[in-house]
């Protein structure tokens, strides 16, 4: 069933603080009906050794990590992927790196640090960061560099520059590194892997959106969508879990913790879903 | 989408906007009580100190948890504090599998592999395996006698050769007989290992190295030595064993796909970077001991006494760092753009709410504990998080009562002890 979003419309329901709910809805069934991502992993043996000292049946739950989340759903849709770690994009962003005439890592080098290449692990340290918070889509690089452009107190000046060139930088450098990628898979590896866990994601986002009906192929007994313990919400998951709870009939709920949340929440409901989620692009602007 | 009792909009912004009641209907946050010791050793000292006293006074262990931001800052002193009260503590923490011996060896023979890929291997890289405990693969020999190793490093210090002009060397050296066999057994089983080589090779090479050192070295009882430290070793053989898997499977992968050449040092690089960013956990759980966890492991458990330690500034919270420049970050932070939020490296919301986590775990009482100074006698300041947190501050003279007697417990503890003996 679709729903259709008005800007104080949030489609997930959002829990903050103590998660004990998650506690007293778990019960005995045939097939799991909750399924529980939680982004830290020792925290779904939390939730385990809760309900066991609690002696609460817990056959309702089963749980995934993210990015388990969208292998299956990849695989539901015939284009079955995995991610590539950090071991191995710090050898392919060196490679990339080394000997590139991009003017794009020029002006990259000056924000990060030159050369580039002695700077890797750097790189990709800003590379991670901004990619959970833009997922390298489009819409958000352009309003943050809108919103840059726009303050008042430092337009024109060299922190906005620095700011632009090094979202234009690591978007081409995410660009690029998933090109590697795509050229490893199409010499013949017998699984195909991508950059990251985002472009994984973000790859299964736009397969659900095209197609809906994936979700249930993958996860055909699941009533619920459950994401748990997390102090950050990122791009790439605040987009799933849209399109999951307008364009399946699942019930999407987030847990988000005391300190932070409220803050997320109210970003969340004050907001809408970006256009085309699970779409990354590099940013330009000189 | 599906309905739950939850998704109408009105239910969702109050849930949002007022986290409060949920907390007051259980009663509100526990009694705090803050210690505050001078220096971060004598933090870690009243901790155990409290703990002891509550197993003292009929507390189980097991109902105890010391919880900080990072063990690693406090595992030394805690481990000393524990000593000292004749205590145990089940350390949970990232595994420091570098400084593991079993990891160690296994990299050492890579890095010996690797220097003989170059053409010369120096006197230190060849005896570092043997130091480590490195045992000739075929057959019941024990690892090579310290002074036995020593005494061809102090004969050859600063020597730099082949290894066919090792053996020669040590084959005409004036050492005794057994020892001389040793060494030319271990020459042997260098110079027999490929050059250039493939996946395979990886771990026909490294797991008899390993097999061997289970069999000879690795240690089934502490001996004189901590638990700890023998928990340590256990799962830094375990997960040593995992990372030369996994680094065979990685190196066959860029082989095949022409991203790496047939070399010893690739699959070191591998080892290490593995070694970097999947360390592997350390997990000892005893009902006899104390757990002692990171703050974020919290999340979602509850135990009775929950003591946080090092809450000060610098440390819980940290100074958030990023290579992003801070111009970025305040933007992000202040702009409030659509589909945008800061990344949890850019501010201390992760850390607070880590602190509301170790909070809440607490049921009968939550011991805040920091201390005032650092190594260099730097004022440390109290953590932002203990201002919005009402406190019982135990008085000095009860503190060093404490720490010279732990059962004499300060009185706000006593207290929440008879509570729950009385409910009981």
């Amino acid at each position: 069933m679709q729903r259709t979003l008005t800007t104080y419309s949030c489609p997930i329901t959002i829990h903050t603080g103590d998660p004990d709910r998650l506690w007293t809805n778990a019960s005995r069934t045939t097939h799991p009906t909750t399924l529980i991502v939680t982004p830290v992993q020792l925290h779904q043996r939390n939730i385990e050794t809760r309900l066991r000292e609690q002696a609460q049946p817990m056959s309702s739950l089963t749980s995934r990590r993210l990015r388990g989340v969208a292998e299956d759903l990849l695989e539901a849709a015939g284009d079955s992927a995995i991610a590539a770690d950090r071991v191995d994009r710090l050898v392919y962003l060196a490679d990339i790196l080394d000997g590139s005439q991009r003017p794009a890592y020029e002006h990259l080098g000056a924000v990060v640090g030159e050369p580039l290449t002695a700077h890797v692990e750097t790189v990709e340290q800003a590379r991670g960061e901004l990619e959970l918070v833009t997922g390298y889509h489009p819409q958000r690089m352009q309003r943050l560099a809108d919103a840059v452009r726009s303050d008042a107190r430092q337009a024109s000046g060299p922190a906005t520059i620095d700011t632009l060139d090094l979202i234009a930088g690591v978007s081409q450098l995410h660009h690029d590194l998933t090109d590697h990628f795509a050229a490893d898979a199409t010499a013949g590896s017998a699984t195909t892997r991508v950059a990251s866990e985002t472009v994984l994601l973000a790859r299964a986002i736009r397969e659900l959106a095209a197609d809906p009906g994936i979700w249930g192929a993958a996860y055909p007994s699941i009533e619920r969508l459950v994401v748990a313990g997390a102090s950050m919400l990122t791009a790439p998951l605040e987009d799933l879990l849209r399109v999951v709870a307008t364009r399946t009939d699942t019930d999407v709920q987030l847990y988000l913790r005391e300190a932070s949340g409220p803050a997320i929440a109210d970003h969340l409901t004050r907001t809408t879903a970006v256009d085309a989620p699970g779409t990354q692009e590099v940013f330009t602007w000189r | 989408m599906a309905m739950s009792s939850q998704s109408d909009t009105d239910s969702d912004i109050e849930d949002v906007a007022d986290p409060a009641p949920a907390t007051a209907s259980e009663g509100g946050h526990t009694p705090t009580v803050e210690l505050v010791g001078r220096t971060r050793q004598e933090e870690a000292r009243l901790a155990v100190a409290t703990a002891a006293g509550l197993i003292e006074r009929g507390v189980s262990p097991s109902d105890i948890v010391i919880a900080t931001a990072d063990v690693d800052r406090y595992e030394d002193s805690l481990d000393r504090a524990a000593a000292r009260y004749g205590r145990t503590l089940a350390i949970w923490t990232p595994l420091t599998l570098k400084r593991t011996i079993p990891y160690r060896l296994v990299a050492a023979t890579l890095t010996l592999l690797a220097e003989r890929e170059q053409g010369a291997v120096a006197i230190e890289t060849l005896t570092e395996p043997l130091t480590l405990g490195w045992v000739p693969t075929n057959g019941g020999s024990e690892p090579l006698a310290p002074a036995a190793i020593h005494e061809v490093a102090r004969v050859y210090a600063g020597v730099t050769q082949s290894i066919d002009e090792w053996t020669a060397t040590i084959a005409a050296a004036d050492i005794e007989h057994a020892t001389k066999q040793d060494w030319v057994a271990y020459l042997n089983w260098i110079a027999a290992q490929p050059d250039a080589p493939t996946s395979k090779d990886v771990t026909d090479t490294l797991e008899p190295v390993c097999e061997r050192y289970d069999e000879a070295c690795l240690p089934e009882s502490p001996g004189g030595k901590a638990v700890s430290e023998l928990a340590d070793t256990l799962r830094g053989f375990e997960r040593t064993t995992e990372l030369v898997t996994m680094s065979r499977r990685r190196y066959a992968r860029w082989l095949a796909a022409g991203r790496a050449d047939n070399q010893w040092s690739v699959v070191r690089d591998l080892l290490e970077s593995f070694a970097t960013s999947v360390p592997g956990r350390r997990e000892l759980p005893t009902a006899a001991a104390i757990d002692v966890k990171e703050a974020n492991d919290l999340w979602g458990l509850s135990a009775p006494y929950v003591i946080a330690a090092g809450l000060v500034e610098g440390e819980w919270p940290t100074t958030p760092a990023s290579p992003v420049p801070s111009a970025a970050r305040t933007v992000i932070e202040t702009a409030d753009i659509a589909g945008f939020r800061p990344h949890t490296a850019w501010t201390t919301a992760r850390d607070r709410d880590q602190f509301e986590a170790v909070h809440s775990a607490a049921t009968t009482a939550l011991v805040a504990t920091r201390h005032t100074t650092d190594a260099d006698g730097v004022e440390k300041r109290p953590s932002r998080f203990l201002e919005g947190v009402e406190t019982a501050r135990v008085p000095t003279e009860a503190k060093n009562r404490l720490m010279a007697e732990p059962s004499t417990l300060p009185e706000p503890l006593r207290d929440c002890l008879s509570m729950e003996v009385n409910d009981e």
